[in-house]
């Protein structure tokens, strides 16, 4: 047997067996080849918003023309991969085909909803950027700080497009008129007014703000740049209650829209502590129990006055062994008085004291003039002692001198009134009126002009509880002493402090201090959403968070409709929306249970005008539109000038996604090589004799 | 003979009905002395209103039913009496479980009960007896001194102390429910110092300073269930203040 070289032999040994060791860890580990795809042309999702501003502004001609400029710039452009989209409050895919029919017709413009909708829809595929055609006019109200954000920390630029250079419409408008949530009575409010101008560059305007057709304020304004500028006014109500304001603008020459130069607002002044002013000619049980229900009101700040002793009543001590205090007559009548939403006049009778026309004209200019409010109580002292005089004119009753001492029943006549009103639904308000107890004494009286009867004595008819508006006030006469009865005489005396509060509400208008609100705009457009807030709180006016609260919506058309309500974060609100699709007057219905225990009740209203969004604000917001593209990278054309090679869009990456792999263990040859190699050592080992 | 008794007795039933209709009907606005009868010594100062009732009205605004009203704590009648003078001088049987019910109501419901210990001594039986009353009407706010800047001490008068026929207690104690006291407890013997026979004599010795600083005491107490804690209000006290220096 011949014997090669043996070093060279165990070589080529060493070699193949490293070959071959190697092939077996490569199967091992079973190597892919990946193939990625390559892309060099960006993904890009175009908007094109059809709202009808996009007609209104421009015209049907105007809106075909920036739909061929799409057609024509973007599908023939090879720069791009375009993915189209129509939006208005709803973002549809559409193909180019479709772009060419598309119609201006969308009822409002929600461009922040659109880019959070598109960020989720091309959610794990590549996005690289959005081409937005749109005028800006976002009228869905929400927050653009938060989308804006996100496409900038993921890298996808904005390009916005307007339909053409705002420049071209010389107009003033009055964007939006910010005022706090809450604004109480004598507190200094600030209202911060956004105004938009085009064209007017150098031009002093001048900005008004009026409460029925009186000038309150006026500023001037300078025009340094186009666009939006903000003037602030600081008011301080006088008067609780609904309060109209309007912003004006004169109209200027040559401006696009001279609707817009004007808009009105309604502030709900909240009175900060209802002050009242208790004037009682005499101490009983009456001024006792009243006095002692006010007091207990957190709401209700009280002065009061009783007159303790008469001029002709003899006291054997001297004055300094008395609590007396002077009656000032002159600094309430004439000064103090206007410092109160409430006056109450207890069995009071003017002429013991030096109370001249004057201050009784006062009186009359305090409720008719100054809006405030005006309870009267008799029984003891009949109301004609008042006749002839101005306050003769504020009662919503004609009184008698003559006054009846006689028990009797109170029949109430409107019990679902809101100061009668003690339980949620009608039969069981009718129920505890029925049971109320006797009173006694009764002023003899009869209705007078205008005036409504809450309550009246049973067999006499006589009013007892009578209200009435004055002026711009508000009058409730009670033409017994002994209200009082019940609260004591009755199975339940909070039905006395409720029937008092309530009176207290209603004369002064105040909304803060019912246990039930809800809160709506006072004016909507129509298709709008109207957000609802309801507050609910107990008899004590803590917040309660597990209330049964039932919501009611009638219509134009006067069809009602429960309307669900939810919790709220804020312990004791809860919140409701309401789709509106008609215009006109709505009407808000709310009842609020704490476990079967009536908690309060409510009502609202406001106006849906038949002026949609998108009719309501004819420019183009060109600010907004730049803002996006700014904050996003992105660039900002007017349609003329837009091009998709000036977009500079750029995939964000070349490579991605796998195209396809190569399984290379998978590969039949890699086994033959193997067999080969292990069947050449093999062999080569046997003819060296190493086997 | 029969017709003589229907006339007797229909004037008998007109009587008594003229009678309720004096003493209720007339309330209207007016303050009622109304004085609870129970089973014990209830009526030791018959008298004491009509004295109380002239000089409220010669001194005072405050207009008055000039009878005493009477009740018994099942009458509906209590509930038409905000004011409700408790007197006696000696125990007497507890009140059932349903009449401390129906007074706690009365409380609960804004009325005010005025308490006077005529036996004028410490730990009298009619103190006792009250004591034990007071617990269960109004566990919550037991009896407390009622301080001597209350309201109820300068409700009319000013005063610097609490005064009496005899002096037992130098204060008054009282259930606060809310911002008032709805029961005011003296063991002074305040309404013994109106107390006057047929002749105009006073019954019950006393110093007369005194006795005058008794009256200026119930005439308080009953402006202050006229007017509550009005003296407390923050516009008198200026005025209150100058006046005590």
């Amino acid at each position: 047997m011949t014997k090669g070289n043996p070093c060279g032999m165990k070589k080529i040994s060493y070699l193949l067996r490293i070959t071959a060791f190697i092939l077996i860890i490569f199967l091992i580990i079973q190597p892919k080849k990946k193939i990625y795809r390559v892309r060099n042309t960006p993904t890009v999702a175009v908007l094109i918003d059809y709202s009808q501003s996009m007609q209104n502004i421009f015209g049907k001609n105007n809106f075909s023309k920036l739909k061929k400029k799409i057609i024509s710039e973007i599908p023939e452009s090879s720069k791009i991969n375009p993915v189209f989209f129509k939006f208005s409050e709803e973002l549809n895919n559409i193909s180019a085909d479709e772009i060419e029919k598309l119609t201006a017709k969308g009822l409002r413009t929600d461009i922040i909803g659109t880019l959070e909708k598109i960020n989720k829809e091309f959610l794990g595929k590549e996005l690289d950027a959005v081409i937005l055609f749109s005028d800006g006019n976002q009228n869905v109200e929400k927050s653009a700080d938060e989308v804006i954000k996100e496409f900038s920390e993921l890298d996808i630029p904005v390009i916005a497009v307007v339909p053409q250079t705002a420049l071209s419409q010389k107009n003033i408008s009055i964007k939006k008129i910010d005022v706090p949530d809450v604004v109480f009575r004598n507190v200094r409010v600030g209202l911060s007014v956004k105004i938009n101008t085009y064209g007017f560059v150098g031009k002093k305007i001048s900005v008004y703000l009026k409460s029925e057709n009186t000038v309150l304020q006026s500023k001037s304004l300078d025009i340094v740049n186009s666009g939006n500028t903000n003037v602030d006014f600081d008011i301080t109500p006088q008067i609780a209650g609904q309060i109209n304001y309007s912003i004006e603008i004169p109209t200027y020459s040559g401006e696009q829209n001279i609707y817009d130069n004007k808009k009105k607002f309604v502030l709900d002044v909240e009175p900060e502590k209802i002050r009242v002013l208790y004037l009682c000619g005499q101490p009983s049980f009456n001024y006792s129990f009243l006095r002692n229900t006010l007091k207990n009101d957190p709401n209700i700040e009280l002065v009061s006055f009783v007159i303790l002793r008469n001029p002709e009543n003899i006291v054997p001590v001297s004055d300094s062994e008395l609590s007396l205090i002077p009656f000032p007559v002159e600094d309430i009548f004439s000064k103090e008085i206007f410092n109160f939403d409430l006056l109450i006049l207890d069995n009071f009778n003017y002429s013991r004291f030096p109370i001249s026309y004057q201050h009784l004209t006062n009186i009359k200019n305090f409720i008719t003039v100054n809006g405030k409010s005006l309870l009267i109580i008799s029984g003891e002292i009949p109301l004609s002692v008042y006749q002839n005089t101005p306050v003769a004119e504020l009662l919503p009753v004609i009184p008698a001198p003559e006054i009846i001492s006689k028990k009797f029943r109170l029949i109430a006549l409107s019990g679902e009134h809101g100061i009668l009103k003690l339980a949620g639904d009608e039969s069981s308000n009718n129920y505890i009126w029925k049971g109320m107890p006797e009173l006694d004494s009764i002023n003899v009286s009869s209705i007078g002009e205008k005036s409504v009867v809450l309550a009246k004595g049973e067999k006499s008819n006589y009013p007892v509880i009578t209200i009435a508006e004055k002026g711009k006030g508000r009058v409730m006469c009670i033409t017994t002493s002994s209200l009082w009865r019940l609260a004591l005489g009755s199975e339940n005396p909070y039905n006395y402090v409720r029937i008092i509060g309530q009176s207290v509400k209603w004369l002064t208008n105040a909304a803060s201090i019912k246990q039930v609100v809800i809160f709506a705009k006072k004016s909507y457009n129509i298709n709008d959403t109207a957000s609802l807030k309801i507050h609910v709180k107990d008899e004590y006016f803590k917040p309660v968070s597990n209330a049964s609260v039932q919501l009611e919506v009638a219509s134009p058309d006067g069809l009602k409709e429960g309307i669900e309500v939810f919790p709220e974060m804020e312990s004791g609100e809860y919140g409701a929306s309401v789709e509106l699709h008609s215009s006109g007057e709505y009407k808000i219905y709310v009842i609020a249970y704490d476990k079967k225990r009536f908690l309060g009740s409510d009502k609202n209203s406001f106006t849906v005008f038949n002026v949609s969004r998108e009719s309501e604000d004819t420019n183009i917001n060109e600010q907004f539109m730049k803002e996006i593209a700014d904050k996003t990278a992105g660039k900002f054309f007017a349609v003329d000038n837009f091009n998709v090679e000036k977009s500079d869009i750029k995939p964000k990456i070349r490579k991605s996604d796998v195209l396809y792999e190569i399984n290379i263990w998978d590969k039949a040859p890699i086994y033959f090589i193997l067999i080969f190699l292990f069947a050449v050592e093999w062999f080569l080992r046997r003819k060296s004799g190493l086997l | 003979m029969k017709n003589k008794k229907l006339l007797f007795l229909l004037f008998t039933i007109h009587y008594s009905l003229f009678t309720i209709h004096c003493l209720y009907s007339q309330q209207g606005g007016k303050f009622v002395f109304t004085q609870l009868s129970y089973s014990g010594n209830w009526d030791t100062r018959p008298t004491a209103w009509d004295r109380i009732s002239e000089f409220l009205t010669i001194s005072t605004s405050v207009k008055s039913v000039q009878e005493r009203r009477i009740v018994t704590i099942p009458d509906e009648e209590l509930f038409w009496s905000p004011f409700l003078v408790i007197t006696g001088d000696s125990d007497f049987e507890k009140f059932s479980d349903d009449e401390i019910k129906i007074i706690v109501k009365y409380i609960q419901c804004g009325g005010m009960i005025f308490i006077d210990d005529s036996s004028g001594k410490k730990g009298s039986g009619f103190d006792k007896s009250i004591r034990d009353m007071v617990i269960k009407i109004s566990p919550d706010n037991p009896l407390e001194r009622i301080p001597a800047s209350d309201a109820m001490l300068k409700s009319f008068y000013l005063l610097q102390n609490i005064s009496g026929r005899v002096i037992t207690n130098r204060y008054l104690a009282g259930c606060k429910i809310g911002e008032r006291y709805s029961i005011i407890y003296s063991q002074n013997d305040l309404l013994g110092a109106w107390e006057k026979d047929n002749l105009g004599n006073y019954i019950y010795p006393c110093d007369e300073k005194q006795r005058w600083e008794a009256k200026k005491m119930t005439i308080n107490i009953i402006m202050y269930a006229l007017t509550g804690t009005y003296k407390s209000d923050a516009i008198h006290l200026p005025f209150i203040k100058s006046k005590l220096k």
